[in-house]
């Protein structure tokens, strides 16, 4: 895993859909561009719709990891 | 100003839309039907007047009778009032129902919503809604992420599973890329569109796969059917590639209204040969044949059922929700008024991803929450997730000491396997 430091941390777990992608737009429009954001969910859904979100947006997913049935994922903010 | 808006109307504007505006005689029927203008007093808010703005707009552009027909040019108030009568309306369709000549306004909105969505003067970030469109097209990017996500995704679907076994069934499975099942599962995000509809799958012996993919549609609620038409194209792609005989969707109101109105549309002979349903009526008729038992009165607790538009008034399943809750509930108590004649809970047309809308919704929520406080219920069911969201922010706003759920959670809960 590359080195980074997290800028701001989201727990998506438990929202109903859509705002896991909404509050992360939220929250990544908040931060510095180059910012890297935490975002944790429980759900595989999410997976998919966070690495498109990423693609569609430009935003960059760095890294993403399972810990004990939690999924984190990295992104850093671009534009 | 609205240069783009208004060609873009004028292209959309087909013969129903056209006569919609010549007939209507706005003799008022919808003013106080509409749940907006029920709370707001905004005259931007009558159906008839959100219809009259684009009228006006349209014949201050290219008519030498405007002073004669009253026209608006395009100035900055009535710039103004078109976005509020286009994004304020969550298009539930209440109007159309107590129209005398059953005008659909929503159909309108949705044409003027791709209008100012395209206007390029930035008119949709103004209000917040470009994050519709966002989700919208992340819905379409999935498609080029996917296959390089598969096998993470399986994984991820594999530790739910393990979940769901520990706590229901041991033997239960929540098959993803099955090919040759018989029903196609395309969940929401969030395990609480998997889990109850994975429980009552395993009840009922169903052969199903999950999708890779969510049922929302944004791009269906800005009326840009041509990117709602890809995103579609998603499902049925992955429904083609594994061989089902149906497609079943969640409690999900709007992407429920794009697989039963829209896709044969769309896509013809190719889905001719896939039945396409949502998930109520599925597990009322595996509850009618006794696929699957419930405990009779499992609950006791007083319940009421919300309405969603895009099921009942859009979709005509009123009767399958409640005999669902009739079978596990001892308690049933109907909101007033109900089925076609449902208010709206305030949350539909995509304005529950607008974060700038919440306080327009709650306004617009306030009948729906006294009606819901009427019942004296302690749980309101509903089946929509947009539903689901905006009476979990009327309960916390109003203070309503309820709990939302869906009908497959009361359902799920109480399965005798």
């Amino acid at each position: 895993m590359a080195e980074y430091t997290v800028e701001s941390t989201l727990d998506a777990r438990g929202l109903n859909c859509p705002m896991p992608v909404v509050r992360t737009s939220q929250e990544i429009k908040k931060m510095s561009v180059g910012g890297v954001l935490e975002l944790l969910a429980t759900d595989p859904g999410s997976v998919a719709d966070m690495i498109a979100w990423c693609k569609s947006t430009g935003n960059e997913l760095l890294d993403r990891k399972t810990e004990d049935g939690v999924f984190r994922f990295y992104i850093r903010r671009v534009n | 100003m609205l240069t783009r808006f208004l060609e873009i109307t004028r292209d959309r504007i087909n013969r129903p839309l056209q006569y919609y505006q010549d007939i209507c005689v706005r003799c008022g029927a919808c003013m106080d039907a509409c749940h907006f203008y029920a709370a707001s007093r905004n005259p931007a808010h009558i159906p008839a007047q959100r219809m009259m703005l684009v009228r006006k707009a349209l014949q201050g552009e290219r008519s030498w009778l405007n002073w004669y027909r009253d026209a608006d040019r395009a100035d900055g108030r009535q710039v103004s009032e078109i976005q509020q009568a286009m994004w304020e309306c969550t298009g539930c369709r209440r109007c159309a129902t107590f129209c005398p000549f059953d005008l659909d306004t929503a159909l309108l909105v949705s044409v003027g919503r791709y209008a100012l969505m395209n206007e390029g003067t930035g008119l949709e970030a103004e209000t917040g809604h470009g994050m519709i469109l966002e989700i919208g097209n992340a819905e379409i990017s999935k498609g080029e992420i996917i296959e390089d996500l598969k096998e993470f995704y399986i994984e991820q679907v594999k530790l739910l599973e393990k979940r769901v076994q520990d706590e229901f069934a041991p033997d239960l499975q929540i098959p993803v890329d099955k090919k040759g099942a018989e029903i196609l599962y395309v969940p929401l995000v969030g395990e609480h569109a998997t889990v109850p509809a994975a429980k009552i799958f395993h009840a009922a012996g169903a052969d199903w796969t999950m999708s890779l993919f969510t049922a929302t549609n944004h791009s269906f609620f800005v009326g840009d059917m041509a990117r709602a038409k890809q995103a579609a194209r998603l499902i049925l792609d992955e429904a083609l590639r594994l061989g089902v005989k149906a497609i079943v969707y969640p409690e999900c109101g709007h992407a429920t209204r794009t697989l039963l109105s829209f896709f044969e549309n769309w896509f013809g002979e190719e889905i001719a040969g896939i039945e396409r349903m949502n998930l109520e009526p599925l597990v009322a008729s595996y509850l009618e044949q006794g696929k699957i038992n419930v405990r009779a009165g499992a609950v006791d607790t007083p319940i009421t059922y919300h309405d969603p538009c895009n099921l009942g008034r859009n979709g005509g399943f009123f009767e399958e929700p409640r005999s669902l809750i009739r079978a596990v509930a001892s308690e049933f108590r109907e909101l007033e008024p109900n089925r076609a004649l449902n208010w709206c809970c305030g949350g539909g047309g995509g304005l529950i991803a607008v974060p700038e809308m919440k306080e327009t919704r709650m306004q617009a929520g306030n009948e729906k929450a006294e009606q819901i406080r009427r019942t004296g219920a302690k749980w309101v069911v509903t089946a929509c997730e947009n539903c689901k969201t905006q009476l979990g922010d009327l309960n916390e706003h109003y203070g309503l000491g309820v709990e939302i759920k869906g009908v497959t959670d009361l359902v799920a809960d109480a399965l005798i396997l």
